[in-house]
């Protein structure tokens, strides 16, 4: 779609929100979630995980070397750490704009 | 031992190429991205949800504890690779070949012994977990050997090296435990919990 970096990171971010959501649902403590509903974050979460994995293995050829624009193992590590990191980051923020939509 | 290393890596790999199916899930899965990241997202579950558990910092403790494992096994790896270099099996004789070349070392797996150790301490966690990741593990270390990039001693010296990453990692554990609650406590004030 992009480059190799951009799109690996979409992938980790949508999957890591997904990941997050379904959390929010077990979780005993508090974790902001997007929905109320569990229904809907149930939804929500698998329609960002197929999106996250389809987008990045679909779209193009993935099995490449690293040194033919592949990522190295720790490029991969920094890049789906930055994406939860960010993913969580979003998520909050997410709820701070909703609160202030409904107020 | 090598030809028997040989001859179960030739009947592996000659399972390959019979059916188009078959073949794609398993460069799917030997991918080096699938299965390291879906392994990454339990974590990142364990991490979110371990206020659960009887002790509120055990699971990230278990989190850092699968990270701190992955690092040594993969150390371990790279000395090994210093000292002995193996050629991929595709290099040596006639294979159905389903995936790109890499130019590393075929032994030990770096695959197998980052993943299992990335997995091992999931077990003090929750065991679907652990089953579910150990899985993924076996699934890929499997596809790996039928895409033809590595001979099954490869990948079993990966699985025996995370093993010992793991014990050795406990045994730290003691001495390393103000680093991760400074790991857990940064986290905290980054909002990542």
């Amino acid at each position: 779609m992009f480059n190799f970096y951009v799109d690996y990171y979409l992938a980790c971010f949508l999957a890591s929100y997904a990941v997050i959501q379904i959390a929010s649902l077990t979780a005993t403590h508090m974790i902001p979630r997007l929905f109320q509903g569990v229904s809907k974050t149930v939804f929500l979460s698998l329609l960002l995980l197929i999106m996250g994995f389809s987008c990045f293995f679909l779209t193009e050829d993935r099995n490449i070397n690293d040194y033919a624009g592949g990522l190295d193992a720790n490029q991969q590590a920094i890049l789906f750490s930055f994406a939860i990191a960010s993913s969580l980051w979003v998520n909050r923020l997410g709820i701070i704009i909703k609160g202030v939509i409904k107020n | 031992m090598l030809e028997v290393d040989r001859g179960l890596f030739r009947y592996i790999n000659s399972l390959s190429g019979r059916n188009d199916l078959l073949d794609s899930i398993f460069s799917m899965a030997a991918n080096d991205y699938l299965i390291p990241v879906s392994i990454g997202l339990i974590l990142v579950y364990i991490w979110l949800t371990s206020n659960k558990s009887r002790d509120s910092k055990r699971g990230k403790n278990n989190v850092v504890l699968c990270v701190c494992t992955m690092f040594i096994a993969s150390a371990v790896v790279f000395i090994c690779n210093l000292f002995y270099f193996r050629e991929r099996p595709f290099t040596l004789s006639e294979v159905n070949l389903l995936f790109y070349m890499p130019t590393d070392s075929s032994f030990p797996s770096n695959t197998a012994a980052g993943l299992v150790g990335l997995s091992m301490p999931i077990l003090f966690e929750r065991k679907t977990l652990f089953a579910l990741a150990l899985l993924g593990c076996i699934l890929i270390c499997f596809a790996r050997i039928y895409v033809g990039i590595h001979y099954p001693s490869d990948v079993l010296a990966g699985f025996l090296i995370a093993l010992g990453s793991f014990v050795l990692c406990i045994k730290l554990v003691p001495l390393a435990q103000p680093l991760i609650d400074w790991i857990i406590d940064l986290s905290d004030r980054l909002k990542l919990t």
